[in-house]
């Protein structure tokens, strides 16, 4: 049997097609069986709704300072200003971005895209969602403590010396939160070496695992370097010996370095799985294979091993010197080769494809416009003198958001809409979810191009207050981020409304190639009935060309 | 790697006759993704105290002499006495994987006990220095 003929429905999936009897969702009901479970669908159901939780706290932190930011002078006190986006950084890149897409698509995909029952550890799957809980229930006390100042860089001496915050506590969460992401790698990159599927080769993966594979790799590496260098912050702090201090012999820059170095890969731990959901959204919607699916492929791997060689570009106006500046400054520009080849890749692949616009697609397409917008700043920003004048600017702060809302949430967005009717059993309303993706796109845009403006301008970040000059663009960066926030909720009402009221999905809607689609939706419990055999590439579509 | 008809078995824990989880195929799949993971648990490991090497390291060069001044205060004895401890209660613990493999149950309890024993030691040597 083909790829082809496993693929088209059957006569009895178009006629009308309805929820399995039995699947992983009503298997069981008790509370044990969820806050127990060592199902890895539930887990990842466990996640995304404490990761949805972590999003809105966040971004409610986001709407005030934006409210605040609306008029020169603002309303709101330095202190409470600062504690605000530390909150908005710290909640947004280590309590949704880092886990969004790996714990939560990741766990829910990657054994049944692999043709396994399980990931190849379980309990530590349930264990780092515990940790992660853990984790944020310190950021939790932390808010209700009266907030942390240091911004979510911790940068010493304002988190050693000068801040009397809830340093220590926040440390202490973001250190056990850290220990959640190593065990969901290090799961990850077992389950992919050891339980794949008779017939699934490395290069019948689909590019979805292997861009987790190397989000993972970067997990298990880097993450314990962070957890580090919060631990020395947290033995300064508490037993005063100078790491960080000058005065006590120690040296602030050192922190700058333990930090960068796992949080420039961070920035790649968020943006690598996105590449992954966006490899499948355009193989499904312009049913073709991706454009040279190894180099995609290997394009991950680069960037996660390139992504551990850049953290200098962080600290060219802090003394570092020239020749340091130099080596980093090309090393970066390096890691834009791997990122381009898979913007060409994708585009390559809707050129001459069938391509329908489903929202899916909208959220991908908008990926990739605005990752290619974010990377090409990334370009301004990695080069010694342009960064000089752009430092510490809100060219900057608009730069991430490019990666990191612009692509990560674009491309989770998406991935989650795609996948909806796999986890759930039903469709999601397919009109409102368009408006929503263009909503989403709009009110970005208008948010954060005003900020490369301002950047350039002089405006710096994390200040308060700002000359009269600035304020039309501040304004229009305000009114984006009030659609932005509205077009978030959006999602969420109408996902949950189709819980109840959503047509039944079918097993494969989207008529995809996978061995996702090859299961029921949902699943049952151990993802199959019986061990797939894969005997076929990734994304065989007919016609596509295989090489 | 496997073979499709091991796979195909509706009865997952009657093929070998050995125990393993639910959801793996086989024993060795078991086992093999175990060390694997066991690996990568080092590699954190490694990664994170290499963190605090580095530390070390650069204050080291930079400030050599006092360096130098505390290492004299080192209680040489104390310090040897401990290594022994440590590899010692590495080597009692490896052995008692290795009785747990050969499903010697008294031996593995044994060697388990002593493991600990040296651990307390170790952590009186350190309280006295």
């Amino acid at each position: 049997m083909s790829a082809e003929d496993k693929n088209q429905p059957t006569a009895a999936q178009l006629a009308a097609p309805s929820l399995p009897k039995k699947h992983y969702l009503n298997s069981r009901y008790s509370p044990g069986s969820w806050l127990l479970t060592k199902d890895h669908k539930r887990i990842g159901l466990l996640y995304l709704m404490s990761i949805t939780f972590f999003f809105f706290i966040g971004g409610a932190a986001a709407v005030l300072f934006r409210l605040e930011l609306m008029t020169p002078q603002g309303e709101l006190q330095p202190d409470t200003y600062n504690k605000l986006f530390t909150l908005h950084g710290i909640t947004m890149v280590f309590f949704f971005l880092i886990p969004a897409i790996p714990a939560v698509l990741g766990n829910f995909l990657i054994p049944i895209m692999i043709g396994a029952r399980d990931l190849a550890f379980p309990r530590l799957n349930l264990l780092s969602w515990y940790l992660y809980m853990v984790g944020g229930a310190f950021t939790i006390y932390v808010m209700l403590a009266g907030g942390v100042d240091t911004g979510w860089t911790f940068y010493t001496p304002y988190s050693s010396t000068y801040s009397n915050t809830y340093v220590m506590a926040t440390a202490v969460g973001i250190f056990i939160t850290g220990f959640s992401s190593i065990l969901t790698g290090l799961n990850i990159l077992v389950t992919v070496h050891k339980m794949r599927a008779p017939g699934m080769t490395w290069f019948r993966l689909p590019l979805f695992v292997w861009s987790n594979y190397a989000t993972s790799l970067i997990m298990v590496l880097g993450t314990p370097v962070v957890a580090i260098a919060i631990l020395l912050v947290a033995i300064e702090r508490g037993f005063g010996i100078g790491i960080f201090d000058p005065r006590l012999g120690g040296d602030p820059i050192l922190f700058q370095h333990l930090f960068w170095f796992y949080s420039h890969p961070a920035v790649y731990i968020m943006v690598l799985p996105a590449m992954g959901v966006v490899s499948e959204l355009v193989a499904t919607f312009s049913r073709n294979r991706v454009f040279g699916y190894r180099f995609v492929a290997f394009a991950s791997v680069a960037i996660a091993v390139l992504s551990f060689l850049v953290w200098g570009h962080h600290m060219f106006v802090s003394g570092q010197s020239i020749y340091e500046g130099m080596v980093f400054s090309f090393l970066s520009f390096l890691i834009a080769i791997p990122s381009a080849i898979k913007v060409f890749n994708w585009t390559a692949t809707l050129y001459k494809g069938t391509v329908t616009f489903d929202t899916p697609l909208l959220y991908a397409a908008g990926f990739i416009g605005l990752f290619t917008v974010g990377g090409m700043t990334g370009l301004f920003l990695s080069a010694l003198a342009v960064d000089v004048h752009v430092h510490d600017t809100y060219f900057i702060v608009a730069h991430f958001h490019y990666i990191m809302v612009g692509g990560t949430v674009m491309a989770y967005l998406g991935g989650i809409h795609y996948w909806w009717p796999k986890m759930t059993g039903r469709m999601y309303p397919e009109l409102w979810a368009r408006i929503s993706a263009v909503l989403v796109f709009v009110g970005f845009n208008l948010t954060f191009f005003p900020q490369f403006i301002l950047g350039y301008l002089g405006m710096p970040r994390r200040y308060h207050v700002y000359p009269d000059g600035f304020q039309v663009l501040n304004v229009m960066s305000s009114a984006g981020a009030s659609i932005l926030g509205f077009a978030y909720l959006f999602p969420m009402c109408y996902l949950l409304w189709s819980l109840k009221y959503g047509k039944p999905a079918g097993d494969n809607p989207w008529n995809a190639i996978g061995l996702e689609w090859q299961t029921t939706s949902p699943p049952p419990t151990e993802n199959f009935t019986k061990t797939p055999i894969v005997d076929y590439e990734a994304y065989a579509y007919p016609g596509s060309i295989i090489h | 790697m496997h073979t499709p008809e091991a796979l195909s078995t509706d009865d997952p824990h009657g093929h070998t006759g050995l125990e393993f989880a639910h959801h793996f195929d086989d024993w060795q799949q078991e086992y093999q993704s175990k060390s694997l993971g066991m690996w990568l648990f080092l590699v954190t490991e490694v990664m994170f105290f290499g963190g605090m090497f580095l530390v070390y390291m650069v204050y080291r060069y930079q400030f050599t002499p006092a360096f130098d001044a505390s290492s004299r205060l080192l209680n040489l004895w104390a310090g040897a006495i401990n290594t022994v401890v440590l590899l010692a209660s590495s080597f009692t613990v490896a052995l008692a994987v290795h009785a747990a493999h050969l499903g010697n149950r008294k031996m593995l309890v044994r060697l388990l006990a002593a493991t600990l024993l040296l651990g307390v030691v170790f952590l009186g040597i350190k309280a006295y220095e």
